[in-house]
């Protein structure tokens, strides 16, 4: 058992941390203003580096650093700005891992290699107004006509939404057939005709990363667009989700981690009662019981990273990433935010923002409800047991 | 055109505290950098590159096995190979507390350095840091252009021309041309170094290799580097004395400022 990380992956944390920190960190406001994603300049930054394909291998125009390097890149993004992470998140781990997981090699070179790259951005549209949680209950249409597919229906909630050249969509083919054969994923470009954004989203946090309502009117997707065989597309989207969850994990750790280290600035800073607040139990024990979470949080997120990338099953452990991590983050910051008193409350300090940014965690990709479903099931089925939610 | 950028890796002094009624330097977290003017050294490098492909630039350090890491960084923000000058008989790293890594004298380190440029061969130019963060003695360069019998332009913040067998560079308040080969240092405030290259990290490590060269490979023996100099004895620096805090309002604080200028005669009028 060795715990050390690799000599490129160290080497990648320092390029991420010296990115986010030199280019991310001095435009915070910037990004949490604007409206339309991060600004474009950033963004050409961002893909120079080889940032937005971080796991795909290099043959796809990725940087071949795996699920550990993806890893490291959302923990790094999230210390400093949750928005990017989320803009990058949805754009690598749910759109374009949609397309290299699913993907026919001509899909790949056409769409998964300019998104790796950086030239197109992502988006992952499952989510509408019926279907949540409960995806299976999908009501958007696709029905056949010659070569093509008409789409007809809404989506919402969908990151990047306004800001994507490309969005994979999963629709009904077969109603009859409902998720189990009836649901197929496809490849749409924004700038078809019936790709329409109706609406963006006011949030309470990651403000900086637009969050739109799609609609698709009679939106015509060439046969060759259908992402995965036909009828299967609901197992596509849940096993990108899957992969997506171990990375929810690892942004949370970054987040915790940003705001832990905060907290020990301030409390050996911070005086009162005759000196820094840090030789207070009070204190010392909040410290130490966010320092317990983190690094607990710490071992299950690259833990599973590792059985990604070794391609040994990660079902269980991904959920319970995305599941104790966004909690620990959400519990972390609380703490630390505390630990800061009035302070912490102002809206100059980063926990406020935070305690908003971190609170998505609990519910997007799979509200921690659907994550404990999943882990019961897989708990059971390791048992001999099936249940059924 | 064939340029070898020096790097010296150096403690990251983010990792360690001073605690100077000890005198002593405690090392929390014992993690190497590359020393940042040498980042700058670099970065002029690669802005050569990027006007002319046939450019090539060669990262070189001395030092212990681990500068490999430094290393495989510069090619990872955009230099094309690498040389390490490592040799067990060098002497061994001083203890980390101390911070610089004085093992063998500059003298010793630009000679060993001059034979690893001249074993690279056909080089047009070295560009180095004007100073290290560690020692800050700046003491390599010259050293390492005498060894060579080379040029060194100082203190260069950007390389106007080159070619031709002739490079013309800018100091912050005059013109340089020097005949090449050459050498230029490079102040930390030349230029903005660019980042590491994600896919470049992966390969730096993955794919390519650091080329190593003990004594043998550059035709010395230990003897061979006896230091010109030894060191005697180390002292931590006086104390800076702390300046004085202006009471009142911002105006009246200008004004304090003012008067004690033109008392000092800094300012006219």
């Amino acid at each position: 058992m060795d715990f050390t990380f690799s000599k490129e992956h160290q080497l990648l944390r320092r390029a991420f941390r010296e990115f986010t920190e030199q280019e991310i960190a001095p435009r915070i406001d910037e990004i949490e203003h604007s409206k339309s994603g991060p600004p474009a300049d950033l963004m050409e930054k961002a893909a120079e580096y080889g940032i937005f394909g971080v796991p795909f291998p290099q043959k796809y125009g990725g940087m071949g650093a795996g699920e550990t390097g993806y890893c490291i890149l959302m923990e790094e993004l999230n210390r400093v700005s949750p928005s990017f992470a989320t803009v990058v998140g949805a754009h690598i781990g749910i759109s374009s891992m949609a397309i290299y997981l699913d993907g026919t090699e001509e899909q790949k070179q056409k769409y998964l290699v300019p998104m790796a790259k950086g030239e197109k951005i992502g988006a992952f549209a499952l989510t509408e107004p019926g279907a949540g949680s409960d995806a299976a209950a999908t009501r958007t249409r696709a029905v056949r006509e010659g070569d093509s597919y008409i789409l007809d229906g809404t989506k919402h909630f969908i990151t990047n939404g306004s800001i994507c050249d490309v969005a994979v969509v999963l629709a009904l083919t077969d109603p009859a057939l409902g998720p189990r054969g009836g649901m197929t994923g496809f490849i749409v470009e924004s700038q078809w005709e019936g790709f329409k954004v109706s609406k963006i989203e006011d949030k309470m946090g990651i403000r900086g990363s637009p969050t739109c309502e799609i609609v698709l009117e009679e939106l015509r997707v060439p046969q060759e667009n259908v992402l995965g065989p036909v009828g299967m597309g609901f197992v596509t989207f849940m096993k990108t989700l899957d992969v997506g969850r171990t990375t929810i994990g690892a942004a949370s750790l970054g987040g915790a981690q940003y705001v832990l280290d905060r907290a020990i600035e301030w409390a050996v800073t911070r005086e009162a009662f005759g000196g820094p607040i840090a030789h207070k139990q009070s204190i010392q024990w909040m410290i130490a019981d966010m320092a317990a979470e983190i690094e607990a949080l710490r071992s299950l997120v690259y833990r599973t990273a590792w059985l990604v990338d070794t391609k040994q099953p990660f079902s269980r452990e991904a959920a319970i990433c995305k599941l104790f991590g966004s909690e620990v983050c959400s519990r972390v910051t609380d703490k630390a935010l505390q630990i800061h008193g009035a302070l912490g409350y102002s809206r100059h300090m980063p926990l406020e923002r935070g305690l908003r940014d971190a609170r998505i965690s609990e519910i997007f990709e799979g509200t921690n409800e659907i994550q404990r479903i999943v882990i019961a099931a897989n708990i059971f089925q390791e048992h001999g047991v099936r249940i059924h939610p | 055109m064939k340029i070898v950028v020096t790097i010296k890796q150096i403690l990251d002094p983010s990792g360690f505290t001073v605690n100077r009624k000890r005198e002593k330097v405690f090392v929390n977290r014992e993690e190497y950098i590359v020393n940042p003017a040498d980042l700058n050294a670099l970065e002029m490098a690669l802005r050569v590159k990027d006007h002319d492909d046939e450019t090539e630039v060669v990262a070189l350090g001395l030092g212990p096995p681990r500068v490999d890491d430094a290393l495989r960084e510069a090619m990872a923000r955009g230099a094309d190979s690498a040389v390490l000058v490592s040799d067990p008989a060098l002497p061994a790293p001083v203890a980390q507390a101390q911070v610089a890594d004085l093992k063998i004298d500059a003298h010793g380190a630009a000679r060993l350095m001059a034979a690893a440029v001249e074993k690279i061969g056909d080089v047009n130019l070295v560009i180095c840091g004007t100073a290290a963060l560690d020692s800050g003695a700046g003491e390599l360069p010259g050293r390492l252009a005498e060894a060579l019998g080379w040029p060194v332009l100082p203190e260069v913040y950007a390389i106007d021309e080159l070619g031709d067998g002739v490079v013309r560079a800018s100091q912050r308040t005059a013109r340089l041309e020097a005949d090449l080969p050459a050498l230029l240092t490079v102040p930390r405030d030349a230029n903005e170094p660019r980042h590491i290259y994600g896919a470049r990290a992966i390969n730096a490590y993955r794919q390519w290799q650091v080329v190593t060269w003990g004594l043998d490979d550059l035709g010395f023996t230990p003897d061979d580097l006896e230091p010109l100099t030894t060191v005697g004895g180390r002292r931590f620096p006086p104390k800076r004395a702390l300046g004085t805090r202006l009471e009142g309002s911002i105006e009246e604080a200008v004004e304090s400022v003012i008067a004690q200028l033109r008392a000092k005669e800094l300012i006219e009028g």
